[in-house]
C-alpha cells in the first residue's frame, strides 16, 4: 500500500535582498491512509512554506510531493487543481470562508467546483457533521469564530478527501471553542479514515496525533513522546 | 446553472453597492455615447429616406447663371421621354413689408409642379404637393415662413414688396421640401411663383441667381445612371447636376460633421465613466484577492476565477447598458423638436437597433479591456499566501501592469475612428487626447512624490494626505487623471468659443475688422450705391474689388475634378479635399482688410 502523503528530499529557498534564504533542506515525510501527524516547530521555520508545498500551491525548487501516488510536479495547473479539489482539504488557522457566501454555499463549494449535481445535500450533511446545520443559511459576519472554523471543517470534508491539511485550526479560539473544535476534526478524520497533516504549536493536541515531528532547520525530525 | 454563473451571480446579489456604481457610472457614460450615436444615425436614415424630398425630384442641374436653352436640349437628350420638368430659381434680396421695414429674404420662384416630390406644408392651406397649388401660379402671391412675418411686421393678406413687383401673403409656410442645397440658410425662404419673377425687375445682367432645372424621372429608373449620363452630356464646370441622393449627401453634410465631433466628445465622456467604473472594479477584486487564493485552494483553476470576473464584467455591461439604451429610447423622440430647432432641420431621433447593439457590445468590451490589468493579478494570484498569518494573500507585483492599459486605448483609438469618420479628426484627437493623459499621468507621478517631500514637516493631516497621494498610487493616479480630463473637457468648449471669438475680432469691438459686409455689388452698380450710402450718413469705408475664380490647371497639369461621386466619399476628409477641388475661390488683389 503506498502512503498517502510522500514527500522525498524536498528543497525551498526564497531570494530576499541578495542572499537566498533556505527554508526546507532535504525534507522527507510520509503520512500514511487514515493516520495523523502533528508537525511542530517555532514561528519562521518554515511550517507554511510546507504546508503551501503539500497542497500544491506552490512547488519545491527540487525534490517531489506525492499526493495517493500523484506527483505534484508532473501534473499540469488543471490537474492539480483537480488533485485539490478531490484529495486534498484544507483548513485555515484564518477560516478563509467566503464572505458572500451563506454556511451551506460556503461547505458545497468545492462540490460545486467539481461539478458534483447534489452539492447543496451533501453540503447541508457535512454541515449537521460538524453540529451547524441550524447555521446554514448564515453569512460567516454572523457567525462566532468557532462556528466559522466547524464550517471551514465541514468545507474541507465535504469531498472525503485522502488527506486533510490543518494550519493551526484552533489559534485563533479560545481553549474551550477550539477544544471542541479539533474534537470534531479527529472525530471525523478517524470515522472516514482521513489522513491529517496538523500544524501546530500546541503540545497537547500534537499529542493527540499519532505522529509528531518537529520541523527544524529545513528538516523534519520525529518527537518522542 | 454552471458553477461560474452562479458564483458570479453570488458575488453580484452580495457586492449590491458595487455593482450599483460600477454599473450607474457606466450607464451615465453610455447614455451621452447613444445620445450622439442615435442623433447621428437620425440624420443618416433621414438623409437617405428623404433625399428625394430634399431635392425636390430625381434629378436636378443647377448654374449660378441662367441655363441656356442648349444645355436644357443637351440634358433632354440625355433622359426618358417621360421625364417631367420644373425650373425655380433662387437667390437673396431685400424684401419691404407694409411698413417699409426691410429684411433680406431668400427669393424662390417656382414652376407648377414644383417639388415633385415632397409637399409644402402650409398653416392655412394644409399639406400641398406641387400638383394642388396651381392657383398660387395664377396671381402675384407669396408664401413666406413666420420669420419673415415677424421680421417684416407684415401680416396675412397684406402686400410685400420684392423689387418694384408687390406680392399678397397668402399663407405662412411651416415646412417646406426641395432645394435643399445646403443645411442652414441665411434669411427666411419667400416662394413665388416664376411667373411673376420678372414683374420684380430683380434680375439683371450679373446678378447673383442660382438657376435649377429640375427632373422627375418615370417610375422605376435608376437615378444614378442617367445622373451620371447628365453629367457627363453636359460637361461644364458651372452646371453642377445632382442626384436626390448627392443633393440630401450634401444637405446632411454640416450637421454629420457636428455629430461626428459631438461623438467624439461623447467618447471621451464615455472614457472618463469606463475609468471610473475601472477603478471601482480595481478595488473590488484587490478586496476579493483573498477569497480568490481560498477558491483556488479549494480546488478551482484560476481560469475559473478569471471567468467568474469576466461573466461579472458582461453582466455588469449588460446592466449599464440597459438602462442607458430604455431611457434614450423613451426620451430621445421626445427631445427631437429640441434637436430640431437646434439643427434648424427636422430630425426625429430614436435609438436604432444599430445604436443598442453598438452601445451593449461597448458596456461589455470596455468593462473587459480596462478591467484587464486589474484581471491580470488573478493570473499572478499566489494562494500561497493563505498560510500566511500576517500576509493578506494577493498577487506579484508586476511592472508590465501598465501595458496591460494598452488594448483599452487601442479600443478607444479605433472608436474614434469609427465614430469621427475621418482619419484625420479622429488622430489628432486621439493623439491630443492621448498627450494629455501621458501629460496628466507624468504630472502626477512625480507630483505626488514631490507633494511627499515637501509637505513631509507640515502640519499632520497635510503631512497624512501627501503621503497617502504618493503611496495609494493606483486609487490617486485615476482620481487625478479622471479629474483632469474632466477639467480638459469642461474648459473645451469656453477656450475654442473664446479662440473663434479672438479670431474673427469678437474681443476687439475697437478694432481694424469691419462690422458689416455688403457683397456681391456689381461693378456698374457701386457708384449709385456709394452716392446713396453718403447721403444716408454711411459712407462705403472699404470697397475691395473681388474675382471668382476656379483652379482649371495645376503646374500645367489639368486639375479635374474626381470622377467620383460626393456621397461616395464617406471619408470626410476625402470629401473635403474633393469639395476643395470644386472650389470657386473669392479673389482679391488687396492684401489685407483696409481700417474701417
Amino acid at each position: 500500500m503506498h502512503p498517502i502523503l510522500k514527500v522525498h528530499q524536498a528543497c525551498k529557498s526564497f531570494q530576499q535582498g541578495n542572499h537566498k534564504v533556505k527554508v526546507l533542506e532535504g525534507l522527507d515525510l510520509e503520512v500514511n491512509k487514515g493516520e495523523k501527524v502533528a508537525i511542530l516547530g517555532p514561528s519562521g521555520c518554515g511550517k507554511s512554506t510546507l504546508l503551501s508545498l503539500l497542497a500544491g500551491l506552490d512547488s519545491p525548487g527540487s525534490g517531489t510531493v506525492e499526493i495517493d501516488g500523484t506527483d505534484l510536479s508532473k501534473i499540469n495547473e488543471d490537474q492539480l487543481s483537480q488533485t485539490r479539489s478531490q484529495k486534498l482539504g484544507i483548513v485555515f488557522q484564518q477560516y478563509h470562508l467566503m464572505r458572500n457566501l451563506t454556511a451551506v454555499e460556503n461547505v458545497g463549494l468545492p462540490l460545486e467546483i467539481v461539478g458534483t449535481s447534489d452539492f447543496a445535500e451533501r453540503a447541508r450533511t457535512a454541515l449537521k457533521e460538524v453540529g451547524l446545520d441550524h447555521r446554514a443559511t448564515h453569512f460567516p459576519s454572523e457567525m462566532s469564530g468557532g462556528e466559522c472554523q466547524r464550517v471551514a471543517i465541514a468545507r474541507a470534508l465535504v469531498t472525503r478527501p485522502s488527506l486533510i491539511l490543518a494550519d493551526e485550526p484552533s489559534g485563533n479560539l479560545d481553549q474551550k471553542t477550539g477544544d471542541e473544535v479539533m474534537d470534531i476534526l479527529f472525530n471525523l478524520c478517524r470515522e472516514h479514515t482521513i489522513s491529517l497533516v496538523l500544524v501546530t504549536h500546541n503540545r497537547e493536541l500534537a499529542d493527540r496525533c499519532d505522529r509528531s515531528l518537529l520541523l527544524k532547520e529545513g528538516a523534519l525530525e520525529d518527537l518522542a513522546r | 446553472m454552471s458553477f461560474i454563473l452562479r458564483q458570479a451571480w453570488r458575488e453580484m446579489r452580495n457586492s449590491r453597492s458595487f455593482c450599483f456604481f460600477y454599473s450607474l457610472n457606466l450607464a451615465l457614460g453610455l447614455i451621452g455615447f447613444v445620445v450622439v450615436d442615435a442623433f447621428r444615425e437620425s440624420i443618416e436614415s433621414k438623409v437617405r429616406n428623404e433625399s428625394k424630398e430634399l431635392l425636390g425630384a430625381d434629378l436636378a442641374i443647377r448654374a449660378r447663371r441662367v441655363i441656356t436653352e442648349e444645355e436644357i436640349k443637351q440634358a433632354r437628350n440625355t433622359l426618358p421621354v417621360e421625364t417631367r420638368e420644373a425650373k425655380a430659381v433662387d437667390f437673396f434680396s431685400m424684401a419691404a413689408g407694409p411698413t417699409g421695414r426691410s429684411r433680406l429674404v431668400k427669393v424662390v420662384a417656382i414652376d407648377p409642379g414644383f417639388p415633385f416630390h415632397g409637399t409644402f406644408k402650409l398653416e392655412k392651406g394644409g399639406e400641398k404637393s406641387g400638383n394642388e397649388i396651381k392657383l398660387f401660379h395664377e396671381d402675384r402671391l407669396a408664401w413666406i415662413y413666420p420669420e419673415a412675418r415677424a421680421q417684416l411686421g407684415i401680416k396675412m393678406g397684406e402686400k410685400l414688396q420684392l423689387g418694384e413687383a408687390k406680392f399678397r401673403i397668402a399663407d405662412l409656410i411651416e415646412e417646406e421640401t426641395g432645394l435643399t442645397f445646403q443645411p442652414t440658410d441665411l434669411a427666411p425662404k419667400v416662394f413665388i411663383s416664376r411667373k411673376f419673377l420678372d414683374h420684380t425687375n430683380l434680375l439683371g445682367e450679373g446678378s447673383l441667381a442660382y438657376h435649377t432645372h429640375l427632373f422627375q424621372l418615370p417610375q422605376g429608373i435608376d437615378t444614378d445612371t442617367f445622373g451620371r449620363g447628365l453629367e457627363k452630356a453636359l460637361n461644364s464646370p458651372e452646371v453642377r447636376t445632382y442626384t436626390h441622393r448627392q443633393a440630401g449627401h450634401r444637405a446632411g453634410r454640416l450637421l454629420r460633421y457636428l455629430s461626428d465631433f459631438l461623438s467624439l466628445v461623447s467618447l471621451v465622456a464615455l472614457f472618463l465613466a469606463c475609468l471610473g467604473s475601472g477603478f471601482l472594479f480595481h478595488g473590488f477584486l484587490t478586496h476579493r484577492m483573498p477569497e480568490l487564493a481560498t477558491l483556488v485552494s479549494l480546488g478551482a483553476t484560476r481560469r475559473t476565477a478569471l471567468r467568474i470576473f469576466l461573466l461579472q464584467l458582461f453582466l455588469l455591461g449588460i446592466f449599464a447598458a440597459l438602462p442607458a439604451t430604455l431611457a434614450c429610447s423613451l426620451l430621445l423622440p421626445g427631445l427631437g423638436g429640441m434637436i430640431s430647432e437646434m439643427t434648424g432641420s427636422k430630425v426625429e431621433v430614436w435609438v436604432s437597433s444599430r445604436s443598442i447593439l453598438l452601445t451593449f457590445a461597448v458596456a461589455m468590451g470596455s468593462g473587459w479591456l480596462l478591467a484587464l490589468p486589474a484581471l491580470s493579478k488573478v493570473r499572478r494570484l499566489r494562494p500561497a499566501e493563505l498560510f500566511q498569518e500576517a500576509v493578506r494573500p494577493g498577487s506579484k507585483p508586476s511592472r508590465m501592469n501598465l501595458l496591460l492599459a494598452l488594448p483599452g486605448l487601442l479600443a478607444f483609438w479605433g472608436l474614434c475612428l469609427a465614430q469621427a469618420h475621418s482619419d484625420k479628426l479622429a488622430n489628432v484627437f486621439f493623439g491630443c487626447f492621448l498627450g494629455s493623459l501621458i501629460l496628466l499621468y507624468i504630472l502626477a507621478r512625480f507630483g505626488f512624490g514631490l507633494g511627499e517631500k515637501l509637505f513631509g514637516k507640515s502640519r499632520l493631516s497635510i503631512r497624512l494626505a501627501a503621503r497617502s497621494l504618493a503611496r495609494n498610487r493606483a486609487g490617486a493616479l485615476t482620481g487625478f487623471l479622471a479629474i483632469g480630463l474632466g477639467v480638459l473637457l469642461i474648459t473645451l468648449i469656453p477656450q475654442t468659443h473664446h479662440g473663434l471669438g479672438k479670431e474673427i475680432g469678437l474681443d476687439d469691438p475697437t478694432g481694424d475688422l469691419p462690422s458689416l459686409f455688403l457683397f456681391d455689388l456689381q461693378e456698374e452698380q457701386l457708384n449709385a450705391v456709394q452716392s446713396l450710402l453718403e447721403k444716408e450718413g454711411t459712407p462705403l469705408a472699404n470697397i475691395t474689388p473681388w474675382i471668382r475664380g476656379k483652379i482649371k490647371t495645376l503646374k500645367g497639369m489639368a486639375y479635374e475634378k474626381s470622377q467620383r461621386q460626393e456621397e461616395e466619399l464617406n471619408n470626410p476628409d476625402e470629401q473635403r479635399r474633393n469639395a476643395f477641388r470644386n472650389r470657386s475661390f473669392n479673389l482679391s488683389y488687396r492684401e489685407k482688410l483696409l481700417g474701417k
